[in-house]
């Protein structure tokens, strides 16, 4: 349901709330680099979405993370695989959890939803809790339509990885592209 | 026993003699301060004859069981007992009346010391006569610190009974806890007196415990120490919350002052002086303000001075009168009056004007008053936040649209104007009466569809026209006069009016007042689904109209004409009356900017009423689809655009698409499918633009709306040479939207015809000249076609704003940035 202007609540609504997710830190993305920093990228449906809740000794209490399971085909070699992929922030119910400013939108981790992921891997994104990460939260996911021209990736503008829409097949071209520069310099090291 | 039943009797008829809105014509935007002081007075007038024929002495268990009427009824017996007339209101004082004064019948006389003589008749009028002062002063105290208090809540019924909740039973703690005082015997007859002088002149506590609470980060404080958020504001725990702390002081030493009222006399003169008091607010706050500044400066804070003094006056003579007091204890009495005078000497009151303190959606745009002043009907004011324009409003009740509202309130003048026979529009140079502000806003939309006199009138008719003069500043107000109710009155009946147009306010469900007008009036009535409006009655058939998916509002009609053809307003079955929820179930929810759970709840349930009226009708599927799209709606992230906070389900979408399938679409249903597209659009949902929107713009060509919404759906899909084609398929109907052109533009560039784009971008920049986005992308374009007008743009640009870096490759002779520069932040 919408609601007036919420500029201000982003101002306003403490990023405290979002303190695990801080480890994902906000930063300006081009695809290069996205795919230099992240250990891999799926396209796949979201067949599954769950909100878990930790209550640390070290972190504090009431810690939210969203996990989605995507299954689908790896970007960088087109091998099937099926990943979940987690974000800082999400409820267990109606009345416990958090929002969190940084989080994907629901429209877009709904299940039944196509999308393309960049993940990190992380043994401790918040609370001790190890798993692929998406790479700067809703940066590192994008939703997919099925068009004329076949399978397009939504981008969400400047500083984000995919900026503009573009075709999935040119997507994958490119991120298997970077993705073996990335291998053969990690080699010449 | 005896005694608690009295007190749920009198709780409960204090709780039903409160004049709802709509008890005429012209109250249905709001009650006048009248009705509604007066109502209350009578209330008051009963409970005297109630003590008054009582044998015992009022005490804690007659306030508490009081209290437990007033909430009874309040919170859950105005489902289904409610006043909606003012004979009903007459008839309702009348059973109470009968009821207290049964309560008493038979009732054994206590065994209490009989009370002594006064010294003469004298001393006995002296007595009554200063409790009825006392009485008068304390309630007039006490009114205001009410009135400033409702600005914690709602501004509903409900929220007020929490607030009187509170206030009696904080009034029965005070009997319980310091009515031993009261009853000690050296203070017999001096107690109550004290205690109501003191009570008006704790009102200037609670005055400054308001000025205390007032600030948004206070109030938060204050909240959050019991587990609650601003965003509970209005629901039970908040208010009562709330309530507890500003009213205490008065209250306590009110329940003093009732503990010592030993007679039943005496109680009755304190009642029938309070309801005096109430009367006396209407008549300070509604005098004419005169010219002096000491008079435009007076408020409803004000009357606690007033009510101080008069309590203390009345005060001194009831302790000087009073009957058996020696002489130690009453001139000790006396003193305490006399250092409670001071008080007011010593205190400037100034005006206080609290408007949503719990309002923390905006804290870099604070509120800011233009003017603020209190009629008796309650504060109005004239604010703006940021660079909003201004509204009005009553009670923290907006009387003119916002600008997020303003597609809305369009709507439904168009609709109410479409009811107007078609001859008679014709014509011409329509009389109309509006029952609500005037603001520009409407102004322009009456005089564009044909209005050449716009008289206007409602309950706070006296402060029309200081409202106007801030709304309206320099800009011409329409031919019409602010006219009292009576006098709108005689003009309607005189037939002087083609339409008679109620707006609506978003406040309790106003009673359904009885449209009477000539067969040549017109009569439209507007309500807003903010609140729950399913029980009422509503007529046969009601009038629609929504903002997209936003603001619907319902309409009672009279003599309206029925039309046909796309700008048709749309007349739905109004069926029958739904049973009505509680008022305890509406406090149950939230509304707060975040999430609006009432009013999704209030529009669900009307929803509801509506689709099962449409049964078996062509209507059926439409309001089976926005019901379901109200009851879709939950929590959302605050972090998500207004269009990604929409739940919008397939289930909803399939039944609105059988409906614009089946059946012709008229200016409602074409405002729902506009909404819906704004909404896909936002949520850049492809795949279901194309399986909604696409059949229906196919069936209803041209629809500019469906089509730019489809156009945006083929740039998304790397189709832009689709989207330039849909594009012209409406470029006639689409002339002067600044939206379509800019979109031309831009699927004109994507389709890599630059120079097709520069002059569809040219075309919108002339409907909406210094648009600096726009701007920029035209400057971009013009510099790559080697047009020396887009250096010229260029510089501009960066003279404006120095710091867009984007642009200054654009000042040099080449290569440039093969993408065009992002929109600097």
């Amino acid at each position: 349901m919408p609601h007036l202007p919420r500029l201000f609540l982003c101002m306003a609504l403490s990023v405290a709330v979002a303190a695990p997710s801080a480890r994902a830190s906000i930063e300006r993305l081009d695809l290069p680099t996205m795919v230099a920093k992240s250990d891999g990228a799926v396209e796949g449906l979201i067949t599954r979405r769950r909100v878990v809740r930790i209550d640390d000794a070290k972190d504090g209490p009431e810690l939210y993370f969203t996990l989605i399971t995507i299954e689908g085909r790896s970007l960088v070699d087109g091998t099937a695989l099926t990943v979940e992929v987690l974000h800082a922030g999400g409820f267990v119910d109606a009345r416990h959890g958090v929002f969190n400013s940084e989080a994907p939108a629901a429209d877009d981790t709904r299940i039944g939803n196509r999308v393309v992921a960049f993940y990190k891997r992380s043994e401790n994104v918040g609370g001790g809790l190890a798993g692929n990460a998406l790479y700067a939260a809703h940066g590192g996911l994008y939703r997919t339509f099925q068009a004329a021209k076949g399978v397009i990736v939504q981008g969400r503008g400047a500083g984000y990885a995919v900026s503009a829409n573009v075709e999935l097949s040119v997507l994958r071209a490119q991120v298997a592209q970077r993705a073996q520069a990335k291998r053969t310099s990690e080699v010449r090291k | 026993m005896r005694t608690l039943f009295r007190g749920l009797i009198l709780g409960v008829l204090c709780s039903l003699l409160r004049a709802p809105r709509g008890l005429d014509l012209f109250q249905l935007p709001a009650a006048s301060g009248g009705a509604a002081l007066g109502w209350r007075a009578l209330a008051l007038v009963v409970v005297g004859f109630g003590l008054w024929s009582a044998l015992r002495r009022p005490g804690f268990a007659l306030l508490a069981s009081t209290a437990a009427g007033y909430a009874l009824h309040g919170l859950v017996l105005a489902a289904w007992i409610r006043p909606e007339s003012s004979f009903a209101l007459a008839v309702v004082s009348a059973i109470g009346l009968a009821a207290v004064v049964a309560a008493a019948l038979d009732e054994r006389r206590p065994d209490d010391e009989p009370e002594p003589a006064h010294e003469g008749r004298s001393a006995f009028v002296g007595e009554m006569l200063g409790l009825f002062a006392a009485g008068a002063g304390a309630a007039l105290s006490i009114e205001a610190v009410a009135r400033h208090v409702r600005a914690f809540g709602d501004g509903l019924a409900q929220d007020d009974t929490v607030f009187g909740f509170a206030f009696l039973l904080l009034a029965a703690l005070g009997a319980l806890g310091l009515g031993w005082i009261a009853r000690v015997k050296a203070l017999r007859n001096l107690s109550a007196p004290f205690g109501l002088a003191a009570a008006a002149t704790a009102g200037f506590l609670a005055l400054v415990l308001l000025n205390a609470l007032a600030p948004t980060l206070a109030l938060e404080r204050y909240v959050r120490a019991f587990g609650l958020g601003l965003s509970e504001h209005g629901t039970f725990a908040f208010d009562l919350l709330v309530g507890a702390a500003l009213f205490v002081a008065p209250a306590l030493l009110l329940g003093f002052a009732i503990a010592g009222l030993r007679t039943p006399r005496q109680s009755a003169a304190v009642l029938f002086g309070a309801a005096q008091g109430l009367m006396l607010v209407r008549s300070v706050l509604g005098a004419p303000p005169a010219a002096t500044e000491l008079r435009e400066a007076f408020s409803a804070a004000q009357l606690v001075q007033i009510g101080a003094f008069t309590a203390v006056a009345g005060a001194a003579l009831a302790v000087l009168s009073a009957a058996g007091a020696r002489k130690g204890p009453r001139y000790l009495a006396l003193c305490g009056v006399f250092v409670l005078v001071l008080v007011p000497l010593s205190r400037e009151t100034l005006p206080q004007p609290i408007r949503a303190p719990w309002d923390d959606s905006n804290p870099l745009a604070p509120r800011l008053f233009q003017i603020s002043f209190d009629l008796p009907e309650g504060l109005v004011t004239v604010e703006s936040r940021g660079p909003t324009p201004p509204i009005a409003t009553l009670n923290g009740h907006a009387l003119t649209s916002a600008l997020e509202d303003a597609v809305g309130e369009i709507a439904r003048v168009q609709a109410a104007f479409a009811c107007v026979p078609e001859a008679r529009r014709a014509k011409g140079a329509l009389a109309v009466l509006l029952v609500g502000q005037l603001d520009p806003l409407r102004a322009t939309m009456l005089r564009q569809q044909g209005a050449a006199r716009v008289d206007r009138t409602a309950a706070w008719h006296a402060g029309m026209q200081r409202i106007e003069a801030k709304l309206f500043d320099t800009k011409p107000l329409p031919e019409g006069e602010v006219l009292d109710p009576a006098e709108a009155r005689a003009r309607i009946d005189a037939g002087k009016y083609d339409l008679v147009l109620v707006l609506p306010v978003a406040s309790d469900a106003a009673a359904a007042a009885e449209l009477d007008a000539p067969a040549s009036t017109v009569v439209v009535d507007w309500r807003t689904t903010n609140t729950p409006i399913a029980h009422a009655e509503l007529g046969k058939d009601v009038l629609v109209a929504v903002d997209g998916l936003e603001s619907l509002c319902i309409a009672r009609t009279l003599h309206a004409e029925r039309g046909a053809g796309p700008t048709a307003p749309h007349l739905a079955r109004a069926g029958r009356p739904s049973p009505a929820p509680t008022p305890w179930s509406s406090l149950a929810r939230a509304e707060s900017f975040r999430f609006r759970e009432r009013t999704l709840w209030s529009r669900a349930l009307i929803l509801d009423r509506l689709h099962r009226a449409a049964a078996g009708t062509p209507d059926e599927p439409l309001f089976a689809g926005l019901l379901e799209l109200a009851r879709a709606q939950e929590r959302s992230s605050p972090f998500e655009s207004p269009e990604q906070q929409y739940e919008l389900g397939d289930a909803c979408l399939d039944a609105l698409s059988r409906h614009a399938e089946s059946a012709p679409l008229d200016a409602f249903s074409r405002g729902v499918w506009e909404g819906l597209a704004r909404i896909l659009v936002g949520k850049r949902d492809v795949e279901r633009m194309r399986r909604y929107l696409e059949p229906i713009a196919r069936r209803h060509a041209p629809w500019p709306a469906l089509e730019k919404a489809l156009a945006r759906a083929d740039l998304e899909a790397l189709e832009p040479e689709s989207a330039v084609k849909r594009l012209a398929t409406v470029e006639v109907l689409a002339k002067t939207d600044f939206d379509y052109w800019n979109l031309l533009g831009d699927a004109r560039k994507a389709a890599k015809d630059l120079r097709g784009a520069t002059e569809a971008w040219r075309r919108a920049s002339e409907l909406r000249p210094g648009h600096q986005l726009l701007e920029r992308k035209l400057a971009v374009a013009l510099v790559r076609l080697g047009d020396p007008k887009g250096r010229e743009l260029v510089e501009k640009l960066l003279q404006a704003n120095p710091k867009d870096a984007g642009l200054q490759p654009f000042l040099g002779p080449g290569p440039w940035p093969e993408d065009d520069p992002p929109a600097p932040r």
